[in-house]
C-alpha cells in the first residue's frame, strides 16, 4: 500500500502541452531535425505515464483505505446481530439493549463515512450543492450537545457547551453545520485523552455579519509538519499502517469544503501536547453572489500565487505548470 | 489462566465484540486498546497468554511495532501473535519474518472466530 502524506505529492506535475509547438525555438539558427522532435515528444509521453501513474496510485491508496474504513463499523454490526441470534444473548434483555445500541451506533457510523466520502469526490468535483434556510442555530447547538455530550464524558473528559444569547436566526445550511461540527467535534474526541473538549457559537463582537463556531480540546495537538497539509485529502495516511485517526482521514478536507461552500472561513491554532482550537465562520445571511465573488477573489489570489511561483520555476520557454486533484485550476481556468 | 487470549484493538467495539464471543467459550480475553499499555502487561506476566491477537492499524504504535518490540525480547520467543486486520492485501512474507502464526480478517463469522482461535491455541510453534 503506497500512501500520501502531503499535498505537494497530490499535485501532479503536467506535461508541457503541444510539445510540437516549441520544437526547434531553441535552436532558432538550426534546422528542425527528426531527434530533436522525437526527444521532446518522448519526453511528453514520459510525463504523461508519470502523472497517469501518480493520480492512479492515489485512487488505489484512496480506495485502499476507504475499504479498510468501511470494515471497522461492519465488523461490530454483523458480529453483535449475529450475536443476537443466540437464545442464551436474547434472555438477558440488558445486554441485548446495549448489543442493539452498539449496531445502531455502528450503523450512524458507517452511513456518515459513506456520506464523507461522496462528499470528498463532491468538493473534488466542484459539484457540491446546498439546502439554504432559516436556520435556528439554538436547535444546531441542541442537537450537537445531545450528539456529543454523552460520549465526551464516557471519555472521561469535561464537556463544555456554550451558545451566546441572541443569536439570530440565519439563512444558511443547517445540515452542513452540523456536518462540519460533527467532524470537528469527533476528532478532538479522538485526539484528546483527558481535560476538556469545548463547542462554543457566537457573534464576533465586531458585529461583522458573521457567526463563529469554536471547537476546542486540550488533546496532543497537531504536530507542525502536519499542519501544512492537514486540509488536503488522505492527509491522515501515511507510510506505515499506523491510524492517525477514526475515519478516512477526510473530515477536514470535507469539513473546509463544507464551510466555504457555504460562504465562511475555517481555521485552527494548534500546538503539541497543549490542543487544538478548531475555528469557522459563516455568514449569517447566505448570498450567492457575494460568495461567488469571494471565491473569484481568492481564486484569482491563487493564480497570481501560482503564476508567482511559476514564474519562478520556469526555464526559458516553458513554464511549468501544476495539475491540482484537489480541483482547480485544470487546463489554466 | 490456561485460556488467556490477550485482545489488542483501538475500536473499543470491536474489542467488546471479541470479548463477548470469545468469554462464552470458556477464554479468559483481557484487552488493551493500545500497543504501549500491552507491552507493559507483556512485560510483567508471569504466565505469557496462550494468544495475541493484535490489531495492526492503532494509532501511534501499530501492530507490527509492537510486534517488533516484542520480538527484541527472548522472554517472547514462544508467544503466539495473529494479526486482527481489515486490510485484505497483506505481504505474508514480511510478517512471517515477525513470527505471526496467522490473520484474522474483519469483519468475521463470530462461529469462525471461535474455530480460528481454537486452532491457534492449539497450534504449536517450531
Amino acid at each position: 500500500m503506497v500512501l500520501i502524506k502531503s499535498e505537494k505529492k497530490e499535485k501532479v506535475k503536467r506535461p508541457k502541452r503541444n510539445p510540437e509547438k516549441n520544437i526547434g525555438k531553441n535552436s532558432k539558427n538550426n534546422p528542425e531535425t527528426n531527434d530533436e522532435k522525437m526527444i521532446i515528444l518522448t519526453r511528453y509521453l514520459e510525463e504523461s505515464a508519470e502523472r497517469l501513474k501518480e493520480l492512479d496510485r492515489q485512487k488505489d491508496a484512496f480506495l485502499d483505505i476507504a475499504a479498510h474504513e468501511l470494515k471497522t463499523p461492519i465488523t461490530s454490526i454483523q458480529g453483535f446481530a449475529q450475536l443476537l441470534q443466540d437464545e442464551a444473548v436474547l434472555r438477558d434483555i440488558e445486554k441485548s439493549k446495549h448489543y442493539v445500541s452498539l449496531i445502531d451506533h455502528n450503523t450512524n457510523r458507517l452511513y456518515y463515512l459513506i456520506l464523507n466520502m461522496i462528499d470528498a469526490f463532491k468538493i473534488i468535483n466542484n459539484e457540491l450543492k446546498h439546502n439554504i434556510e432559516c436556520v435556528n442555530l439554538y436547535d444546531v447547538f441542541k442537537s450537537a450537545k445531545e450528539k456529543f455530550e454523552e460520549q465526551i464524558i464516557s471519555k472521561g473528559i469535561t464537556p463544555e457547551f456554550y451558545i451566546e444569547d441572541n443569536v439570530p436566526t440565519i439563512t444558511s445550511d443547517s445540515e452542513k453545520i452540523s456536518r462540519i461540527l460533527r467532524n470537528l467535534i469527533s476528532n478532538s474526541i479522538n485526539y484528546t485523552e483527558s481535560g476538556t473538549i469545548s463547542l462554543r457559537i457566537f457573534r464576533n463582537g465586531n458585529n461583522d455579519g458573521y457567526i463563529q463556531f469554536e471547537v476546542k480540546d486540550t488533546g496532543r495537538g497537531i504536530p507542525k509538519e502536519h499542519q501544512e497539509f492537514l486540509f488536503s485529502t488522505f492527509h491522515q495516511v501515511d507510510a506505515s499502517l499506523n491510524r492517525k485517526s477514526g475515519g478516512a482521514g477526510l473530515g477536514l478536507f470535507i469539513s473546509k469544503g463544507l464551510v466555504e461552500n457555504i460562504g465562511g472561513k475555517i481555521w485552527y491554532e494548534s500546538s503539541v501536547g497543549e490542543g487544538s482550537t478548531f475555528r469557522f465562520n459563516i455568514p449569517l445571511v447566505y448570498d450567492a453572489k457575494t460568495i461567488q465573488e469571494m471565491k473569484d477573489k481568492e481564486d484569482a489570489h491563487q493564480e497570481t500565487n501560482n503564476n508567482h511561483k511559476k514564474a519562478n520555476e520556469a526555464d526559458d520557454e516553458y513554464k511549468n505548470e501544476e495539475y491540482q486533484i484537489n480541483g482547480g485550476n485544470e487546463d489554466g481556468q | 489462566m490456561d485460556n488467556k487470549i490477550v485482545v489488542v484493538d483501538d475500536e473499543e467495539d470491536n474489542i467488546e465484540l471479541v470479548r463477548a464471543v470469545l468469554s462464552s467459550k470458556g477464554f479468559e480475553i483481557i484487552t488493551f486498546t493500545n500497543g504501549k499499555s500491552t507491552i507493559g502487561y507483556l512485560e510483567g506476566c508471569d504466565e505469557l497468554p496462550k494468544l495475541l491477537i493484535l490489531d495492526m492499524r492503532m494509532p501511534e504504535m501499530s501492530g507490527i511495532d509492537v510486534c517488533r518490540e516484542l520480538r527484541k525480547n527472548r522472554k517472547f520467543d514462544s508467544l503466539k501473535i495473529v494479526f486482527f486486520t481489515a486490510s485484505s492485501d497483506l505481504d505474508s512474507n514480511l510478517l512471517k519474518s515477525y513470527g505471526v502464526i496467522g490473520f484474522i480478517y474483519k469483519p468475521f463469522d463470530i462461529n469462525q472466530l471461535v474455530e480460528q482461535v481454537r486452532k491457534y491455541v492449539k497450534m504449536t510453534v517450531a
